[in-house]
């Protein structure tokens, strides 16, 4: 098996990503840079499909 | 009343007793208020029981009833509310710390709505913390049990809904669905669970939880009972900017149609592809029920939505993150851990991420308006798994192992995207005696055609009369 691949976000990365965010730099979760990557990563799949065609509808009726 | 008798009323049976005088409002009030103090302390399905409220609403309908006044079906009717509706002077806390205190000045829309049509409160139901969850293990207000296994979570987020209907703690409940939050519950639990399409119940006074996916609705026995509520909650209000304007058709009358020539769609890629088998068997058996209904089954490919889970994600954490910002700076450690650190990892998310879920999602939208040019409505499971162990926020399917947050709303999540009616309606249980539900997706202001369908099949089974053991025992 193996072995995980050890993270890119370390704790300290992730405390100043934490505070640029607007959170308390003191107080941020143990587990952020996992959650980080995570997040990424579900991003990075929604960037790899072509949007070109669609025009942005903010503002479509509902009816 | 006996447990049994509660055990198999409905909204439309109830109304029936109330109008021989068979049954009062005070009456079937009390039996319920004397049920939920026995069994809610094992279940966990309720933040508030407001009992005096709900007396003195069933004095007022049973006064009105005598004199000859009816308000409508839910007239005298015990309803339960998720505690995210805003109820004047009754606590409101959308099942967290941080608004423990909160107590609305007014109704939302809806709540008023089922007061002016004479329902009675029997209290606020538990929930994920401020929705953002399908477990019901809240670290604040209790961890809710599923009444068909204890031990087993009831979904979520409307999981104290879902739990105290499935249960006989009341004979409706209003949830609200942002990924699945009504149907998910709904299908754990073994009842029926409406989400409308979006704009028609006016969301004014219910937390956010996304702005843009946020749907409040129906949670039942039988999806006649589910048109009973929808009816008497939907329309226009020009506090909900997103409010529709159509006007509210008579839903329990639609529901008599049959299914002869319907088109339902049974997709041929993603609905299946994680699906535990007992709940394919089941839901392809309920399929084989509708084709037997006269219904037209055809095959369809929804092409894009493999990519709805992650662009529901984006888009609702990043909506409920901006909510959350503040309360994130100034109260963190107020917050349960698991929805602490989904909001805390959304913020990081850019105006462009955001942007991006929701041009894939009007990809998404696009495929399926294409779709339903083909066919009526589709149907599939609504939750690809029946519920878990509580703690268990992994499992396995068919040998892979798969997130239980990800995989419960990977289905339902499609038509919050769209803003398409869907219903979760029981059609079976897994060896170990959990309930599964079929999802009956349907056009958009078409919610009579999927409840016409969910009804269609209910009277066609036999897995709406059944109830959870009870006593409610460990």
């Amino acid at each position: 098996m193996t072995p995980p691949t050890p993270s890119p976000i370390t704790q300290e990365a992730a405390r100043i990503l934490a505070e640029w965010a607007g959170l308390p730099a003191a107080d941020v979760a143990a587990d952020l840079p996992a959650v980080f990557e995570a997040f990424r990563d579900r991003v990075q799949r929604l960037y790899a499909i072509d949007v070109e065609t669609v025009e942005f509808d903010f503002l479509r009726p509902t009816e | 009343m006996t447990d049994y008798e509660l055990g198999s009323l409905t909204i439309a049976r109830a109304g029936r007793l109330f109008r021989t005088r068979a049954l009062s409002p005070v009456e079937l009030t009390d039996a319920y208020l004397a049920r939920i103090a026995r069994l809610d302390p094992t279940l966990r399905a309720f933040i508030t029981v407001t009992g005096d409220l709900a007396r003195q609403q069933a004095r007022r309908a049973e006064r009105e009833l005598a004199r000859g006044r009816q308000r409508g079906p839910l007239h005298g009717i015990p309803i339960t509310l998720k505690d995210l509706y805003w109820t004047k002077g009754v606590r409101t806390t959308a099942g967290s710390r941080i608004l423990a205190d909160f107590v609305p000045a007014s109704d939302a829309t809806a709540t008023e709505r089922l007061a002016e049509g004479g329902a009675v409160l029997l209290g606020k139901t538990n929930l994920h913390e401020f929705a953002a969850g399908i477990t019901t293990d809240n670290p604040h207000w209790g961890t809710c049990q599923n009444p068909w296994k204890l031990g087993y979570i009831p979904g979520g987020s409307s999981g104290g809904s879902g739990a105290a209907v499935a249960a006989s703690l009341g004979l409706a409940s209003l949830g609200s669905d942002t990924g699945g939050s009504i149907r998910i519950p709904a299908a754990f639990c073994g009842i029926v669970g409406h989400k409308p399409t979006y704009g028609l119940v006016p969301r004014y006074g219910i937390l956010p939880e996304s702005w843009s996916l946020d749907h409040g609705g129906p949670m039942t026995r039988t999806a006649a009972d589910a048109a009973a509520v929808l009816h008497v909650i939907a329309g226009h209000d020009p506090r909900d900017p997103t409010s529709s304007r159509r006007r509210v058709p008579a839903y329990a009358r639609a529901l008599r149609g049959d299914l002869k020539g319907m088109r339902v769609g049974v997709p041929q890629n993603y609905y299946f592809d994680i699906v535990d088998p007992e709940v394919e068997r089941a839901v392809r058996r309920a399929i084989e029920t509708l084709r037997e209904l006269g219904a037209r089954v055809v095959s369809v490919r929804v092409s894009g939505v493999e990519a709805a889970l992650d662009t529901c994600f984006v888009v609702a954490w990043a909506e409920a993150a901006h909510y959350h910002r503040r309360w994130l700076s100034t109260r963190p450690a107020d917050y349960g851990a698991d929805v602490r650190s989904l909001l805390e990892g959304a913020l990081l998310y850019l105006a462009s991420d955001y942007l991006q879920g929701q041009r894939v999602r009007a990809l998404i939208r696009q495929s399926l308006q294409r779709v339903f040019e083909q066919v009526d409505v589709l149907a599939s499971p609504a939750a690809p798994l029946a519920a878990t162990p509580i703690g268990q926020l992994e499992t396995e399917i068919r040998g892979r192992r798969v997130s239980v947050l990800d995989v419960g709303a990977r289905l339902t999540c499609v038509a919050n995207l769209t803003g398409d009616p869907a219903c979760s309606v029981p059609c079976g249980f897994t060896k170990d005696g959990l309930p599964i539900g079929l999802m009956v997706h349907g056009r958009a202001f078409e919610d009579a055609t999927v409840l016409r369908v969910a009804h269609a099949y209910e009277q066609a089974s036999p897995w709406s009369a059944h109830r959870p053991p009870s006593p409610i025992s460990p």
